[in-house]
């Protein structure tokens, strides 16, 4: 199986919102799509599902234009929601059918996902009778729920039909840490059964936890794509970690290096490369400077994303 | 803009789902109440209204009967409204009890006129009474047939011969003209009744579906799960499951008024009163329903629906948040509008030109054409060339909906305005 995204454009009068985007996903794995806010990313998702008219370009699946037909989708939009009126169990019940995923195989897969997601209390409420016994209840609302536990439904909603190629968009944004572990052991069973996953998080931590390649589009364009570790491997070893003994700055300014965060004799340093590092090292061992941590590694995600798009926006 | 075979896939999903929904809120079982309880209680008030003017036609409550006759009469034969009692007492004495207070009370002798030598029935009305002239004169000429009856009855005259000797012949001279437009009035004022009636069921239908479905779309917009929905099922069937749905909910409506309808009736028959003009009215325009005529009715309601509904769905979609919903119903409520007002304003007209080509305007046609056909104002081959235009109408809707639903379903900020329509639809014909 292969997911090809070729030259996908899409154009809101004079406007470019999304300019000849390409990508592959040649074998199972998680591809994330970055880029500012505006940068086209759920566009570009839009179009790839068929939600949105595009002005060019195509989406295949296994050399097919990919549809819901031929391809079983599961996708956690951005934005999200619920009926709020309506009972969870109604809406699952729902969701599942549409997707083809009915009666007891329905039933099944709710409560493995409702037990995994640990929502069987809304989804599975008990009430008391007179008599002290306890009986089923119909399943809360969705309005009755928190916003992270309506997310975790979502989720449901988009993992109920097993779906072959998942795409996630900002997957993580609003849970709380305990919910954020919960999502993401969720998401590396589905990489270990061999899914494509398409990934769009301003999470740049959460990235490089999961994603092997990636693309970042700035308004509109592809600004930078490859192999994640390529990408990284191409900036070379330049994030020095530096912690000693005693005061070292002055030495480390008259080596040529940038100095980023100091304190407490522990530094956060930009090299220009593995050399430079290694002359810093020989110099502090020369002035019989103790080098409790000397930690030279590649930049990381975050720093190749401010870099190539200016900053990232905070309020995403 | 070729369509999709398999745009529709999943609509049975979406019908069953929102038709569920529906049944499942109390606010249903609260409407479809209402609408059983405002059918029953309009056509009760009106009937009890009737019968109430029916009663208060005359001022008359009491009528004293003395029979100086030899012929034995029936009180029971005056009019049901009086109660009517024969009296020994004198005339003198009858008149003194009017005179004292008895306002709604007639006294009528029964007595021999000594110039004619035949019998002879006076009305006497007290000093204060209320009652007209005319209507003592009316009670009076009760009690004369009255003694018509008991004088053929004392000849051993049976009912049936007394009544086929007792039939008023009347006469009277009248014009050509007074003729025609005798016949005219009875045609047009049926006319009348069954095509206001037909126009009022119709609108009702619209304007509930249309709501219902500008509703569901909003609420569907707004609880942001569209795109989720969109991964699973087109655009098209989305829309297609609501209005399905949002129509079995309005027939669920007109099914309870007509159980209203029906309940009234037997409270009528229960309390001896009519059935009332409102059943009546409607009772005139089924008159005309047989099979063909069901059928006419049929497809011009299920092609003005589709419509309707379809415009009440694109309006629902150019929202964004549900306070919008009131104002996206008008588009839709303003065309059924200019065809309610079209039925109402042209019921009393007879077949012409213009009704043949009210009969063929889109959105119109379903108010008039049907109504007509079972009068028999126009032929099938006016209603059936209505159909097709509003077929016509009705497909380019539909592809419409299919080009843009999606792409209104996922926009977001100001309501979307109709060149923003046509743009997303050039943008769907790329795609």
């Amino acid at each position: 199986m292969s997911l090809i995204v070729k030259d996908l454009t899409k154009k809101y009068g004079e406007k470019t919102v999304v300019d000849h985007l390409s990508f592959a996903m040649e074998k199972p794995g998680v591809y994330a799509l970055l880029g500012t806010n505006g940068a086209g990313k759920t566009t570009s998702i839009r179009m790839m599902l068929g939600m949105l008219a595009r002005d060019g370009g195509e989406t295949l699946w296994n050399g097919e234009e990919l549809s819901l037909e031929k391809c079983n989708v599961g996708y956690l939009a951005e934005e999200r929601g619920l009926y709020p009126k309506y009972t969870l169990m109604d809406q699952l019940k729902y969701f599942a059918s549409l997707r083809g995923v009915e009666g007891a195989e329905a039933a099944k897969r709710i409560r493995y996902w409702s037990e995994r997601l640990e929502v069987g209390e809304y989804l599975y409420p008990e009430k008391t009778t007179r008599q002290g016994r306890k009986v089923p209840a119909p399943s809360l609302k969705a309005d009755q729920l928190s916003k992270g536990n309506q997310q975790k439904i979502q989720l449901m909603m988009a993992l109920i039909s097993d779906p072959e190629l998942l795409i996630l968009d900002e997957p993580l944004s609003g849970l709380d840490p305990v919910n954020t572990d919960l999502f993401k052991g969720i998401i590396r069973e589905e990489i270990s059964k061999g899914k494509y996953l398409i990934m769009s998080s301003h999470q740049m931590p959460t990235v490089e936890e999961f994603c092997t390649d990636i693309t970042i589009l700035d308004r509109s364009k592809t600004v930078l794509q490859g192999n994640l570790n390529d990408i990284k491997k191409g900036y070379g070893r330049v994030n020095l970690k530096l912690k000693t003994d005693r005061d070292v700055g002055e030495t480390v300014r008259a080596s040529g290096a940038t100095i980023l965060t100091e304190k407490e004799n522990e530094y956060q340093i930009k090299v220009r490369g593995e050399e430079q590092a290694m002359a810093l090292l020989r110099e502090l061992t020369a002035q019989n400077v103790t080098v409790v941590t000397f930690d030279l590694q590649e930049p990381s995600l975050h720093e190749i994303f401010v870099e190539k798009v200016g900053s990232v926006d905070e309020n995403a | 803009m070729k369509m999709r075979e398999n745009a529709l896939a999943g609509t049975g999903k979406v019908f069953r789902f929102s038709l569920q929904q529906y049944f499942k809120s109390a606010a249903t079982y609260v409407m479809l109440g209402i609408m059983m309880l405002g059918a029953a209680g309009s056509v009760l008030m009106m009937s009890l209204g009737m019968s109430r003017g029916e009663e208060m036609g005359s001022d008359a409550k009491t009528v004293y009967i003395l029979n100086e006759s030899p012929y034995a009469i029936d009180p029971a034969g005056m009019p049901e409204y009086v109660q009517a009692a024969l009296t020994e007492e004198s005339m003198e004495d009858a008149l003194q009890r009017l005179d004292k207070g008895e306002t709604d009370g007639v006294a009528i002798r029964i007595a021999m006129d000594g110039e004619t030598g035949m019998w002879k029935a006076t009305a006497y009305t007290g000093e204060k009474s209320e009652v007209t002239q005319g209507e003592a004169q009316n009670l009076a000429a009760c009690c004369a047939a009255l003694v018509e009856e008991a004088r053929y009855a004392a000849l051993g005259v049976s009912p049936m011969q007394m009544g086929i000797a007792l039939a008023p012949v009347s006469t009277s001279v009248e014009s050509e003209e007074d003729y025609r437009a005798e016949e005219d009035e009875d045609d047009q004022s049926a006319r009348q009744v069954g095509g206001s009636a037909y126009s009022i069921l119709i609108f009702m239908l619209v304007s509930f579906s249309t709501s219902f479905i500008v509703r569901a779309v909003v609420q569907e917009k707004s609880s942001k799960l569209v795109e989720l929905l969109m991964v699973s099922v087109k655009p098209l069937a989305l829309i297609t499951g609501k209005i399905l749905a949002a129509m079995c909910l309005v027939v669920a409506g007109m099914l309870c008024s007509g159980l209203g309808l029906v309940l009234a009736r037997t409270v009528m028959k229960l309390l001896g009163k009519g059935s009332g003009m409102a059943t009546a009215g409607l009772g005139s325009l089924l008159q005309g329903l047989n099979g063909p005529g069901v059928l006419a009715v049929l497809v011009s309601v299920l092609l003005g629906y589709v419509s309707y509904a379809i415009i009440a769905g694109i309006s629902g979609a150019c929202c964004s948040t549900e306070t919008e919903s009131d104002s996206a119903s008008s588009g839709a409520m303003l065309i059924s509008m200019v065809g309610y007002m079209a039925g109402m304003a042209t019921a009393w007209m007879k077949a012409g030109t213009a009704i043949r080509v009210l009969c063929l305007i889109p959105f119109v046609s379903v108010y008039i054409a049907p109504s007509r056909f079972l009068m028999g104002d126009i032929g099938f081959g006016w209603l059936a060339l209505g159909w097709l235009l509003q077929a016509l109408v009705a497909l380019l809707l539909v592809k419409l909906c299919a080009a843009v639903y999606g792409a209104l379903m996922i926009h977001k900020g100001e309501r979307v305005k109709p060149k923003q329509i046509l743009a997303m639809m050039k943008g769907g014909a790329k795609a």
